[in-house]
């Protein structure tokens, strides 16, 4: 592929600024949004929940896996009861690059009703992460992060792939049909 | 955490959500409770969404499949955003030449980039697409996708829905996958993602130098996401990543795609006031222009 360099310029007769080096400061990256509390409030609103923790057996597992086809991890669900027969489900997806939190609303049908992501880590390269890019995160609770008033970097790059927001869409719609609707 | 809430304190919400296949960032910062940032926040998903699924190839039942299916030799309908994002292309047409040309579908189907979802299909070029008084018509049996400029239009409209809002911001940022577009951008940095595969999670700082940016690298891109050359129908394979600056996503979205094929790139970016920046695989940074 032709590199756009100062002959290519030259031979256009531009009059072209090329070649200016930045300085490269290459970093690993974790986005924070929003805090459970919040995510909760808004895909439910005002209706009230309540904690509902489930722990699924080995059998609940293997089926939602087999009609999701999604790998299952974990036995828990980290699940809120919500009055008239929703949930509010805190979970992981796991890709290959990154782990995302995500907070998602079903109904009492088992209709998706929103979906949150609190928490976006690259794990590639995580331990090469800049110390004093992570400073801004450390010691402080996802509650205050929300507030820290300064606006958290912003990222123009690939479009990153949403497959596994959409493969644990699939699994969590199939933990309600499996373990959740008889609950 | 502090409770005072008798001076009103700037608050800030920032939120993620899955949206045209990648992730749309809303990020707000103002002087008003979290109700009213939520708020906010939902009217720029929702018109995100809403242009979305006016603009997708891939719905048949979308704003842009029924002209797709109807525009042939017949006078069809067509909505102020529609139109406005068609001219928007049919300007960059006719300035590349028709480097940029949106009736690529037709190559696209054939090349796998997109679904064959059309009964016939024929290849033409921009210059068989006419609009007139909020209609168009195609000359040929072309198709048009908008893949290369929707995403930057949606992300346009999601600030102008916001900027009505009766709010006085301290900051905006709309970030769909990699087309951003901020309020207050001046003094701002950005993070470029590495364009080598191998760096994945690696970014590369640089000054915002207008409102708004876009990103473009084929080879990060799987084979269902391609850039195509419409003159040559030739596959790109650049290991360059390119970003544009510009004042409206719409724009800096377009001139990304147009900068991997246009070699006359200085009269483009005077045009349009914009400015480049390109990274290779080793992580080099030049600005051009």
């Amino acid at each position: 592929m032709k590199y756009f360099d100062r002959r290519t310029l030259i031979k256009f007769g531009l009059t072209a600024t090329a070649g200016i080096f930045f300085n490269i400061t290459a970093k690993t990256w974790a986005k924070i949004y929003l805090t459970p509390e919040l995510a909760k409030n808004i895909i439910w609103g005002d209706i009230s929940m309540s904690p509902f923790p489930v722990t699924m057996t080995k059998s609940q597992m293997k089926e939602i896996k087999k009609q999701s086809k999604v790998r299952v991890r974990s036995d828990k669900i980290n699940a809120w009861k919500v009055d008239g027969g929703g949930w509010f489900i805190l979970d992981q997806v796991i890709g290959k690059h990154e782990n995302i939190d995500i907070a998602v609303g079903i109904d009492a049908t088992g209709g998706i009703t929103g979906i949150e992501i609190l928490e976006y880590r690259e794990t590639y390269g995580y331990e090469v992460a800049n110390p004093k890019w992570r400073k801004q995160f450390t010691g402080k609770n996802a509650s205050v992060r929300l507030r820290l008033g300064k606006e958290v970097q912003n990222i123009s790059g690939a479009t990153l792939s949403c497959r596994h927001i959409t493969d644990g869409i699939n699994r969590l719609t199939q933990t309600w049909e499996q373990v959740l609707k008889n609950l | 955490m502090g409770t005072s809430t008798e001076k009103s304190m700037t608050n800030i919400i920032k939120r993620s959500k899955p949206l045209l296949g990648t992730f749309v960032e809303v990020s707000i910062l103002a002087d008003v409770n979290d109700d009213t940032l939520v708020k906010l926040s939902n009217l720029a998903f929702l018109e995100i969404e809403k242009i979305h699924k006016m603009m997708s190839f891939h719905n048949p039942d979308s704003e842009l499949s029924m002209i797709n299916s109807h525009a042939y030799k017949k006078n069809t309908v067509l909505s102020n955003q529609l139109e406005e994002v068609i001219q928007q292309a049919l300007e960059l047409s006719h300035i590349t030449n028709g480097l940029y040309d949106i009736t690529i579908a037709d190559e696209l189907m054939r090349q796998g980039g997109l679904p064959k979802q059309y009964p016939s299909s024929e290849a033409g070029s921009w210059r068989d697409i006419n609009i007139c008084n909020n209609h168009i018509t195609f000359e040929k049996d072309i198709k048009i996708d908008l893949g290369g400029i929707a995403k930057g239009y949606a992300v346009d409209r999601a600030m102008e829905i916001l900027q009505k809002q009766d709010i006085e911001y301290k900051q905006i940022s709309i970030n769909a996958g990699g087309d951003l577009r901020m309020l207050n951008w001046q003094g701002k940095m950005v993070y470029i993602r590495h364009p080598s595969p191998k760096k994945h999670g690696q970014f590369i700082e640089i000054p915002m130098k207008a409102p708004a940016l876009a990103t473009s690298a084929p080879n990060y891109t799987n084979k269902n996401s391609l850039i195509i050359n419409p003159i040559s129908k030739e596959k790109l394979k650049n290991r360059e990543s390119i970003s544009v600056f510009a004042d409206k996503c719409i724009l800096a979205d377009a001139l990304t795609k147009i900068f991997f094929l246009f070699s006359d790139f200085g009269t483009i970016a005077k045009l349009f006031d914009t400015s480049m920046v390109t990274i290779n695989e080793a992580g080099n940074l030049r600005q051009v222009l």
